[in-house]
């Protein structure tokens, strides 16, 4: 039989040889593929092995996203200090962290990071950090390392304050404030509210008017544009001594 | 612990329910004491008012006393 191939091979000018090859090339082909495709599966690898590949493979996780917490943690501080270097060019001042919860306190207080030894005085105003750098608050009592704050609103606090040029009495609600404005005075949502005992500095904005029928002036609530809450650094101006 | 824990980072009225069912049930000393806590902490000087944590307090344990004497068994 192999003398009839080798005889049909030479008569046909090498054609079985070439088939052959062509087909061995077809196969071999397709069956390294398959082969590459069961070795990467991991099939066969040792159980061993890929726990171990497991736990470093665990391991450089927990580095790679404890970086990027980190990494997150340091944009969030730099953005809110970044929003309140525009308050230095005003006012003579120090920036401080927010110590405290803003809701622990039931006397409207809270915790700065700031203190007598970094020029802190009681009287001192806190700014926010924002844009606009609104009066949050006041310092009320100065230690050295941090300072209580009183915040602007807080419950039975009053202050002398001035609304489209009308000069009103807001009373503080915990977070908001009220005043009656005599209702020939034009109002609207986003009027600045200024304080003149604070060097006529902001403290909030007209967030609602509500208008009685009844009565003779129209009932104005004032807040923060922002939550409180999302103040992580604020701004305490030096009083002039 | 968890009302000493609230003093510091809960809301304000957190503490004061624990004080109030620590008060419901036992003649509990620690309750002015948690609200003395609150106002060494958090009372302002100069403020409109005066402090009233550890009143409350105070008040909290003597006003339960009858409900504790009556209402609680094995007081």
């Amino acid at each position: 039989m192999v003398v009839c191939i080798v005889a049909i091979d030479h008569s046909t000018g090498g054609g079985v040889g070439v088939w052959m090859r062509m087909s061995e090339a077809r196969v071999w082909v397709a069956c390294s593929g398959i082969m590459r495709e069961v070795a990467m599966s991991g099939f066969f690898s040792s159980r061993r092995s890929l726990m171990e590949e497991n736990a470093a493979l665990r391991s450089r996780l927990a580095l790679i996203q404890d970086k990027a917490a980190r990494c997150d943690a340091l944009e969030e501080e730099t953005n809110a200090l970044r929003a309140i270097t525009h308050l230095v060019e005003n006012a003579h001042g120090i920036t401080a962290p927010v110590v405290s919860s803003w809701y622990s306190s039931p006397y409207g207080t809270f915790m700065i990071g700031a203190g007598l030894d970094d020029g802190v005085m009681q009287g001192s105003l806190v700014l926010s950090g924002d844009a606009a750098g609104f009066v949050v608050g006041r310092v009320v009592r100065a230690d050295a390392r941090s300072s209580l704050v009183m915040e602007t609103f807080a419950h039975d606090m009053s202050f002398e304050a001035t609304i489209a040029g009308a000069s009103v009495l807001v009373h503080g609600k915990g977070g908001y404030g009220r005043a009656a404005v005599p209702r020939g005075i034009a109002l609207a949502v986003g009027d600045a509210v200024r304080v003149p005992a604070y060097g006529g500095r902001m403290v909030g904005v007209v967030s609602s008017v509500h208008v009685d029928a009844v009565n003779t002036a129209q009932d104005v609530y004032i807040a923060l544009p922002s939550a409180l809450d999302s103040l992580t650094f604020v701004y305490v101006v030096f009083k002039n001594r | 612990m968890s009302c000493v824990l609230g003093v510091f980072f809960a809301p304000w009225w957190i503490p004061l329910i624990g004080m109030l069912a620590l008060s419901v049930r036992f003649r509990a000393w620690e309750v002015p004491c948690i609200g003395l806590l609150m106002d060494v902490l958090w009372y302002a000087p100069g403020a409109p008012y005066p402090p009233m944590c550890a009143l409350v307090g105070v008040m909290l344990v003597w006003v339960f006393e009858p409900f504790r004497t009556r209402c609680m068994v094995g007081y």
